[in-house]
């Protein structure tokens, strides 16, 4: 379980949202208190203290296929919000392991499931967004299937 | 904020629509500039010859670079404070190249505990409409 501290920096929303394509975010520096676009927390994993130290990658975006010639690959994200975040909000994220399952596919051999859970706590302690990823580890490359990025 | 409050609940209703262009061209360029936003520098989406040494016929978009741009029909129609819920399942790769088109649909209003909710289900097509991401979000009101 890792835990850390993400800061919303008016800059980081910035990049982002010139990264996604969000004319109006990407116009100008974000003023404090602005809600942060919905899936701008997945980005948090840049205050993780370990993550790309040595150009290697941490947490869930560590993750590597475990049978040869396999990869892994992002199937299904949610974030349940229970308060917005917004530009300038101090929070403490941890990360940690939800539920694993495996099912067989026809083109992709056995795929094994697993869920990677991000709580965000506010100053106050209060859990102000839990997110969800589920990641799948694919026995072989399928490029033109379901559930893959 | 004008515009937010002015939203009212009765303007979301069963089958009420919207739908944009949320990426017209996927460029390796856009891929690289999320990568270094978000910081998933994995190198299915980084590194072309990684990508295609793996099996795939180029890098491949991050989902999440996908699901990000489709939030803005969300963004834009209901405002991004009032989304409670945003989930999807990534159905088809996103390859440079490709052009996204997102369609956000009522297809539910309902009320909660702490006032009125709206479901939407949320599809983001490519150029052969295809669906490369498909799932739902909630808003409350």
């Amino acid at each position: 379980m890792a835990t850390y501290a993400f800061e919303v920096e008016p800059g980081h929303v910035l990049a982002f949202a010139r990264a996604v394509g969000d004319e109006l975010l990407a116009q100008d520096v974000s003023v404090p208190g602005t809600p942060a676009p919905v899936t701008f927390p997945a980005a948090a994993v840049q205050f993780d203290p370990v993550h790309m130290r040595g150009l290697r990658p941490s947490g869930a975006l560590a993750v590597s296929s475990s049978t040869d010639g396999g990869s892994v690959l992002h199937a299904e994200q949610e974030f349940e919000y229970f308060a917005p975040v917004r530009v300038g909000d101090s929070l403490v994220v941890t990360e940690y392991g939800g539920a694993s399952w495996r099912k067989q596919s026809r083109r992709g051999g056995a795929l094994a499931f697993r869920e990677i859970v991000r709580d965000y706590h506010n100053a106050a302690g209060a859990l102000v967004l839990r997110s969800r990823m589920i990641l799948v580890d694919k026995e072989f490359t399928v490029s033109d299937t379901a559930g893959v990025q | 904020m004008k515009a937010d409050t002015s939203r009212a609940a009765e303007d979301f209703v069963v089958g009420a629509s919207r739908e944009r262009m949320v990426i017209p061209e996927v460029t390796r360029t856009q891929i690289v500039q999320y990568a270094g936003a978000s910081g998933d520098y994995s190198p299915l989406h980084t590194d072309e010859l990684y990508a295609v040494g793996a099996g795939y016929p180029s890098v491949m978009a991050h989902g999440m670079l996908a699901m990000g741009a489709a939030e803005r029909v969300l963004a834009d129609w209901v405002g991004r404070e009032r989304v409670t819920r945003y989930r999807v399942r990534f159905v088809s790769p996103v390859w440079p190249g490709d052009s996204l088109n997102t369609q956000a649909i009522v297809r539910e209003v309902r009320d909660g505990s702490q006032g009125r909710y709206v479901d939407f289900e949320i599809l983001t097509t490519n150029q052969h409409d295809v669906a490369v991401l498909s799932g739902s979000a909630t808003a409350r009101m």
